[in-house]
């Protein structure tokens, strides 16, 4: 079922104790798109994830999820399929299981299905994210970037229409950040669902989000549409295996004997595509991004 | 119901994968326990009466139901997947349910070994089986009941562990007090207060030869005991959840 309005939240108030978190916030977030909600450390940027999956309950106001409007514990578990909220990597994962063993645990208490029913969905996912080298090995063992993108595995086991990350950028190198940045555009692109990021980083909403949102004054503000092609992103990198077949579409120059430079725009998304390939099979290291 | 069936099943995978993973603490679990289980037996058996010793076999599956809800919830926020399971499409409370009930079917281990060591070198009762499911049922329920109860407190004050073991002690002493030796007026009115004192008088009864089934105000006032405690932890739990989501205690650690 399409739904043109997936998130709506009328006259937040919200207080914890005597700080005051939302004052009359309002938002309205619509389908298809990649959305980002900037803000200060403190703002209330989880405060507003935790208020749309249930986790805190608002003093005052309505918030609609899926044009239902949830006022008790029945209706956020309804809707739960629907949505996927990915926290630290570092975290929200049992470190003392495999990879694979959290993929099933997980599949089942996203869905409620049995092991069987999410086996050829989770192989698929496991060879899409390029997985199938680590899934056996216990979380623990895991760079920070292999565990974001098993949490990305976990947060898209269950078909959700949005994934909500909080900070996804913490601790991520940049060749984690550029294949990030790849899956969710294929996400919003490819399945046709809704991204919601928080970032105190606005270069990184800047770089991949459709509309901004900012927290400001207990309030959110929509900031602008982001306007593609008007920024220029330059990358460094160095070439481990052929140099003639590495991102020479793109302006590229060579500055020392394999380190080369390439620019285009912020928001290229076949750019990202393209990195994206060229990072997962070893063709390339990622020296800088600016 | 197939979806709690498919919860339990991945839950028991889970718990097999974790045991496995840690085989001396599985096996140290086993004997660690049936070995302090038998000195206790060993001491009521000296200085008490012999009934005293035949509801300690419980005690395993009582510790582990009781604590196993809001342990769930704790160990889940220390490896930091609860807001992974809070947006789950189950509740956390069934989570906890059924982790202990899957925790308890592990520890039903060390109850039947105590329970095999009471029968063979301590005093081989015969058992009817509808009154061992009877004392089974009732023993679950209740135990589930006083863990959703802590569950409830673990969400609202994080720690809750003084509390647990304050609850399992008065849990083992109550396990090993001569019930059946007071007057009827009495255990009626103490199965009525105290959760599983029923139970406890109904094993003591099998071991007197006391048809338990006759007795049908003790089996009223332990249905009633169970009944109230149900209800009583429901309400605390949905109270500290709804207090938790208020002050925006949940999810953040």
């Amino acid at each position: 079922m399409a739904y043109e309005k997936l998130i709506v939240c009328s006259n937040i108030f919200k207080k914890f104790g005597k700080v005051e978190i939302f004052e009359n916030m309002n938002i309205t977030i619509e389908s298809n798109q990649i959305i980002g909600l900037i803000g200060e450390n403190g703002s209330g940027k989880t405060s507003f994830i935790k208020l749309i999956s249930g986790m805190i309950l608002p003093d005052q106001g309505n918030i609609y999820l899926f044009d239902k409007e949830i006022k008790c514990e029945k209706d956020i578990i309804a809707l739960k399929d629907k949505i996927s909220i990915l926290g630290d990597a570092n975290r929200s994962l049992y470190w003392n299981l495999s990879g694979m063993d959290n993929l099933i645990y997980f599949w089942t208490v996203k869905t409620g299905l049995n092991k069987k029913a999410g086996l050829m969905l989770i192989n698929e996912l496991v060879d899409k994210f390029n997985m199938g080298s680590f899934i056996n090995k216990k979380v623990e063992s895991y760079s920070k970037g292999m565990k974001q993108r098993l949490l990305l595995v976990v947060a898209l086991l269950g078909h959700p229409e949005i994934l909500v990350m909080d900070e996804p950028l913490n601790g991520l190198d940049y060749e984690n950040t550029v294949i990030l940045k790849n899956y969710i555009n294929e996400f919003v692109n490819k399945e046709n669902g809704t991204v919601l990021l928080t970032s105190h980083n606005s270069r990184f909403i800047d770089e991949v989000c459709d509309t901004k949102f900012v927290i400001k004054n207990k309030r959110i503000e929509k900031i602008s549409n982001v306007e593609r092609g008007e920024r220029v992103i330059v990358v460094y990198y160095k070439c481990l295996k052929n140099k003639d077949s590495c991102l020479n579409k793109y302006i590229r120059e060579e500055r020392e004997e394999n380190i080369f430079r390439v620019e285009t725009y912020i928001n290229d998304k076949d750019f990202y595509k393209e990195l994206s390939w060229q990072i997962d099979n070893g063709n390339i290291e990622l020296l800088e991004i600016i | 119901m197939n979806k709690n069936i498919n919860l339990f099943r991945a839950e028991l995978r889970r718990g097999m994968t974790l045991l496995k993973a840690y085989p001396l603490d599985t096996i140290n679990n086993l004997i660690s326990f049936t070995v302090v289980s038998v000195l206790i037996i060993i001491g009521i058996n000296k200085i008490g009466e012999p009934q005293q010793i035949f509801s300690v076999f419980l005690f395993p599956i009582i510790m582990t139901l009781i604590s196993g809800p809001s342990s769930s919830i704790r160990s889940d926020i220390e490896i930091g997947v609860f807001e992974q399971v809070y947006t789950s499409k189950y509740t956390i409370l069934s989570v906890g349910v059924i982790r202990s009930i899957i925790n308890a079917i592990f520890s039903s281990a060390n109850s039947i070994l105590i329970f095999a060591i009471v029968q063979l070198f301590f005093h081989n009762t015969k058992w009817k089986i509808v009154e061992l499911l009877f004392v089974l049922v009732i023993t679950v329920l209740t135990s589930i009941s006083l863990g959703v109860f802590l569950a409830g407190l673990t969400i609202k004050f994080r720690k809750t562990e003084t509390l647990l073991n304050l609850i399992n002690i008065m849990a083992l002493i109550e396990l090993i007090v001569p019930f059946s030796a007071m007057s009827s007026n009495i255990i009626y009115i103490i199965s009525a207060i105290l959760p599983f004192s029923g139970i406890i008088v109904c094993i003591q009864n099998i071991y007197n030869k006391i048809a338990n089934l006759n007795e049908i105000y003790l089996f009223g006032t332990t249905v009633g005991n169970l009944f109230i405690i149900i209800v009583f932890s429901k309400f605390v739990f949905n109270k500290c959840m709804k207090s938790a989501k208020i002050k925006g205690d949940l999810g953040n650690y």
